[in-house]
């Protein structure tokens, strides 16, 4: 958690004018959509303004209010699926591909944006795994903490998420192969 | 396995552009603040018996609802959830309130969790949601129910009983009530068509400034018949990501400081020497420093990938190992399920993890596959 700090001891106002950038942008990698991490972010504010006294008695209010951003997202029943329907790219390498140590920035750029887009096919739950994971640096301790179940589950996802993720990549490697011969 | 968090640190970082407009947000969320304060004293002046989950199943346990007051019913439960260190964030602002007791609520115990097919769960859920029920009442369900572990599946097994013809012995939320009448409006305004930009345009023509409720009350009016003032899909539906100048100054600075090789790893250690605690907004100066020709005080590629990963990703492959060889072995989901009774483990894959090790040990299980 090197990233954030502890802020206890503030106001909403003084919360949301330090802390709502950053929370904006976790929750688009958390969701991989613009207009849910808008709804997810505007409804956990929402309800954080109205209970904000307890959420100050917390430890870290960061913490509890991106708890609170994870849970509504785990949670969203909202039909954002449907419109969330992304074409993935054709040219796809597994990950883990070694050139990806020597690739040159153009090439990162591309390989980002083809990752993000396999991400977008994953179950919720094994998303939120490799965010909480590689993107807020958690430790599967403290993942299986956030999201209320055991590091046996939290591995479990994060190594279904990769497995799938490497699934994608290869199966559309192969169409693409397919579609050159 | 570090190329594999390399890569996805970059796809991460690389779309945290994307990110909505805070002003915005944070004007919707004032507004739906003051809604929920509304519905709250609402429901507070209409005297109804509002009181907390966990109070509520206590006083159920207390009252003799369950056939067990010690918290085991046939001893085929799993144990009580332990309170959570923190008060539950997903809590909704106002408690659930429970229905006063009645003959149905007895019989509703769990033994154990029928599985479900991933189609199965989402359309659990599904029902679970539409039928009003939220986070707040999966808590009090559980503790009902005697289930630990993920509230994810407590939903599902409500949603379950639900699709099945099942009354539950709790009664829905009233803001979780309101939240799934909104639901059905938004899913109407899809369903007819219409997209987000639509949504944006709509606010805007009704001088509101919350797209969600714009979705609202068109998915109200298209319901009720009416035609909205916009055909589907007419406004530009992809995302406008804001664009001034100071985000494109923000994404050269960006690029610049990916290009120079520098990791997200170096962003954490630049942070912690600049004693800034927003990594990317370490990023954005480190690359703004590069382009005006200076260099930084650490090597691109230095910091090191953190070692409790290194050892996660072993742990996992550990972990398939041994739920494999427990499949292998001729044990099943239901073998599972009654060994983590047997042992008081509730969470079924921990149990495949640890019968698969004993089985890697040559050690025999007590139950036969």
């Amino acid at each position: 958690m090197a990233t954030r700090d502890v802020c206890s001891g503030v106001t909403f106002e003084q919360f949301t004018s330090t802390r709502l950038p950053g929370l904006l942008r976790y929750a688009v990698v958390l969701t991989g959509d613009r207009e849910l991490a808008q709804d997810v972010v505007q409804e956990v504010l929402a309800r954080a303004q109205v209970k904000w006294r307890q959420i100050d008695r917390a430890d870290s209010p960061d913490a509890y209010v991106r708890r609170m951003v994870v849970n509504e997202y785990l949670s969203w029943r909202r039909s954002w699926a449907v419109r969330n329907v992304r074409a993935v790219g054709e040219r796809l390498e597994p990950i883990g591909d070694a050139r990806a140590m020597h690739r040159d920035h153009a090439q990162s750029v591309v390989d980002a944006d083809d990752l993000w887009a396999r991400l977008a096919t994953l179950p919720r739950k094994q998303r939120a795994v490799l965010v909480l994971r590689y993107y807020e640096q958690l430790d599967d301790v403290a993942i299986a903490d956030l999201l209320d179940c055991a590091p046996a589950t939290v591995r479990s996802n994060a190594s279904k998420a990769l497995k799938n993720l490497r699934l994608t990549s290869e199966q559309q490697t192969r169409v693409h192969e397919k579609e050159l011969t | 396995m570090n190329q594999d968090a390399d890569q996805l640190r970059e796809a991460f970082v690389a779309h945290e552009y994307l990110a909505p407009d805070a002003a915005e947000v944070l004007a919707v969320a004032h507004v739906r603040a003051r809604r929920y304060r509304r519905r709250r004293r609402a429901a507070q002046g209409a005297g109804g018996a509002v009181l907390g989950a966990g109070l509520v199943a206590s006083s159920v346990a207390a009252a003799g609802w369950l056939p067990n007051n010690n918290g085991r019913h046939d001893g085929s439960t799993v144990s009580l959830a332990a309170p959570p260190p923190l008060p539950n964030p997903s809590v909704s602002a106002s408690p659930s309130p429970l229905a006063s007791p009645s003959p149905f609520a007895s019989p509703a115990l769990v033994s154990s969790p029928t599985p479900l097919s991933s189609s199965q769960q989402e359309a659990a859920l599904n029902a679970y949601f539409a039928a009003g029920y939220d986070y707040d009442n999966a808590l009090a369900l559980a503790q009902l129910w005697h289930m630990s572990g993920d509230p994810t599946t407590v939903k599902a097994e409500a949603g379950r009983r639900l699709l099945a013809g099942q009354t539950l012995p709790i009664t829905p939320s009233p803001s979780a009530v309101a939240s799934a009448a909104e639901d059905t409006d938004v899913s109407a305004f899809f369903a007819a068509g219409y997209t987000y930009g639509d949504a944006v345009t709509l606010a805007k023509l009704w001088n509101g400034s919350d797209t969600y409720q714009a979705k609202i009350d068109a998915g109200k009016k298209l319901i009720a018949g009416e035609t909205l003032p916009i055909a589907p899909g007419s406004q530009p539906t992809a995302p406008t990501v804001v664009t001034g100048s100071s985000d494109s100054a923000g994404t050269a600075d960006l690029n610049a400081y990916f290009a120079a090789g520098y990791t997200y790893e170096d962003a954490l250690g630049l942070a912690s020497l600049w004693k800034i605690a927003d990594a990317y907004q370490v990023k954005v100066d480190a690359g703004a420093k590069l382009l005006a020709g200076q260099t930084l005080p650490i090597a691109p590629g230095s910091q090191p990938t953190p070692a409790a990963e290194i050892s996660s990703e072993a742990a996992a492959s550990a972990d398939e190992n041994a739920v494999n060889k427990f499949f292998s072995a001729g044990y099943t989901y239901d073998d599972a399920v009654t060994l983590g009774k047997m042992w008081t483990v509730g969470d079924t894959y921990q149990v495949k993890i640890d019968a698969g090790q004993k089985l890697l040990a040559g050690q025999t299980l007590p139950i036969k596959p």
